[in-house]
């Protein structure tokens, strides 16, 4: 009977211990450092189905931001989007820059696309690229774009990995900027 | 009944089931035998930029292009897809930029070097400029040299097939299995890679202190058998140096006759037909 009672106590401090390893570790990682404990507490609006676009002097269609939904922090002024896609039409190439989620910073026209980031180009002439990325600082205004991490372009044709990344959607360019490796299969004639 | 005759041999049923189950299995994760049709190319950098407006993919510093048993260094590449013809550029630029070839069945070793390169595929056709040159080793001996001003390799796979060399004039020097160097200038230069027959135009060799001149002369890399053809006042002629007991040597001036073809065997030096110190008349 005694030696009963002392398994219950061990198995009651057994999950208290648990429980209290449980609840300290997640407040120590549980808040993405990007949000802030304070941003995240206090919002003054918040938005479903946005699109915001801009248009040229002749009145043409420049570039389109839309969102599942946006989420305003007064504090820092920055915008938690959901689901965001930038599009942007330069010449005859459509670029669409896409995540799981983004922070837009309206005063400094930046948006950082963060998680499962794609960047798509299609152009009539040459073959359409898309770009994979952990997270990407796009300045809507210069519409360069940049990323330190880790990114993969490939196409139908071939595929480049490197680390850092520069993209000027003006120009039309993108650049890997180190530790470059591309492969492809050519026909052995 | 059916029951008595199955049931002792069931385990067995079972067995065989499972094994054929697991032979099917294994059949279709095979992987496929690698695909001849293809040779992957990789190409590693310290930079790359893509131009979207052209379709013009640059790589530069620190350069490698490995393709089968091809690699290249350089300072900086490029690539274009042409899309009126679907052929692939690949250009590249270097102090020199420098291919590396390693014959897998010979164990030979062809260095090319040129400051401008250029691959063009499917074609897989390397062009090498600007002070090209050509090596074949085998291990430390360098067997051949070739030094042009334009040295075109044609692939067959990402295997050399043929090379061919232009400039004015074409250096090929070449080491027979004695030791001897047979050193040629020539307009033009073919290289039989797999055959090893080289085919010089408008070409002086020199083997030894011998020295043979045709517009047309092949050489067999293997045997260093050498055969010339021409006509008129490019027929083929031959200037022998032919050892004599005098102290001076003796030199012998041989046109071979109009429209013939002449073949010299040397690989073995040539037997003085004279003796005695008799001037050597032929």
């Amino acid at each position: 009977m005694i030696q009963s009672r002392h398994w219950l106590i061990f198995g009651a401090i057994f999950i208290v211990a648990g429980v209290l390893y449980n609840v300290f570790s997640r407040n120590e990682t549980s808040t993405p450092t990007f949000f802030g404990p304070k941003t995240q507490k206090v919002f003054d609006y918040s938005m479903k189905n946005i699109i915001q676009r801009e248009f040229n002097a002749e009145g043409k269609l420049q570039s389109q931001l839309q969102a599942k939904q946006l989420i305003h922090y007064p504090e820092t002024d920055e915008a938690n989007l959901e689901l965001p896609q930038f599009k942007f039409n330069k010449g005859n190439t459509l670029w669409s820059l896409q995540a799981d989620r983004a922070l837009y910073n309206e005063s400094q026209q930046q948006l950082k696309l963060l998680e499962n980031v794609t960047v798509d180009s299609q152009t009539q002439s040459t073959q359409s690229t898309h770009l994979k990325t952990t997270e990407l600082t796009l300045n809507i205004l210069t519409k360069q774009a940049f990323s330190p991490y880790p990114v993969h372009i490939f196409n139908d044709k071939w595929s480049i990995e490197g680390v850092g990344l520069n993209i000027n959607l003006e120009k039309q360019s993108i650049e890997i900027l180190e530790r470059v490796y591309s492969s492809n299969d050519i026909q052995n004639h | 009944m059916i029951s008595k005759i199955i049931k002792p041999h069931l385990g067995l049923l079972i067995g065989l089931l499972v094994y054929a189950q697991f032979v099917r299995g294994a059949e279709e994760a095979a992987p496929l035998t690698p695909s001849k049709a293809s040779t992957k190319l990789e190409i590693s950098s310290d930079n790359w930029k893509a131009d979207q407006k052209t379709g013009t993919y640059h790589y530069k510093k620190n350069v490698i292009l490995k393709w089968g048993e091809v690699k290249v260094t350089a300072n900086t590449l490029s690539r274009q897809i042409n899309t009126q013809t679907q052929l692939e550029e690949i250009v590249a630029e270097g102090m020199p930029v420098v291919l590396t070839f390693t014959d897998p069945k010979t164990k030979k070793t062809v260095f090319a070097r040129g400051q401008d390169f250029t691959f063009v595929t499917p074609n897989n056709h390397i062009i090498l400029k600007n002070k090209a040159s050509l090596t074949i080793s085998q291990g430390e001996t360098i067997e051949t040299d070739i030094q042009a001003r334009q040295i075109d390799l044609h692939l067959d796979g990402s295997k050399i097939d043929s090379v061919e060399a232009a400039g004015k004039p074409v250096r090929f020097s070449h080491q027979l299995v004695n030791g001897k160097r047979t050193q040629a200038q020539a307009q033009q230069l073919t290289l039989e890679y797999a055959a090893q027959k080289v085919h010089l135009i408008g070409a002086k060799v020199e083997q030894g202190t011998d020295t043979f001149k045709a517009e047309s002369l092949y050489f067999d890399v293997l045997s260093g058998q050498l055969s010339a053809s021409g006509e008129g006042e490019n027929r083929p002629s031959m200037i022998l140096d032919i050892p004599t007991n005098k102290p001076e040597k003796t030199k012998v001036d041989v046109i071979v006759p109009n429209n013939t073809e002449s073949s010299m065997e040397t690989h073995e030096p040539p037997v003085p037909p004279n003796t005695q110190g008799e001037e050597n008349q032929l």
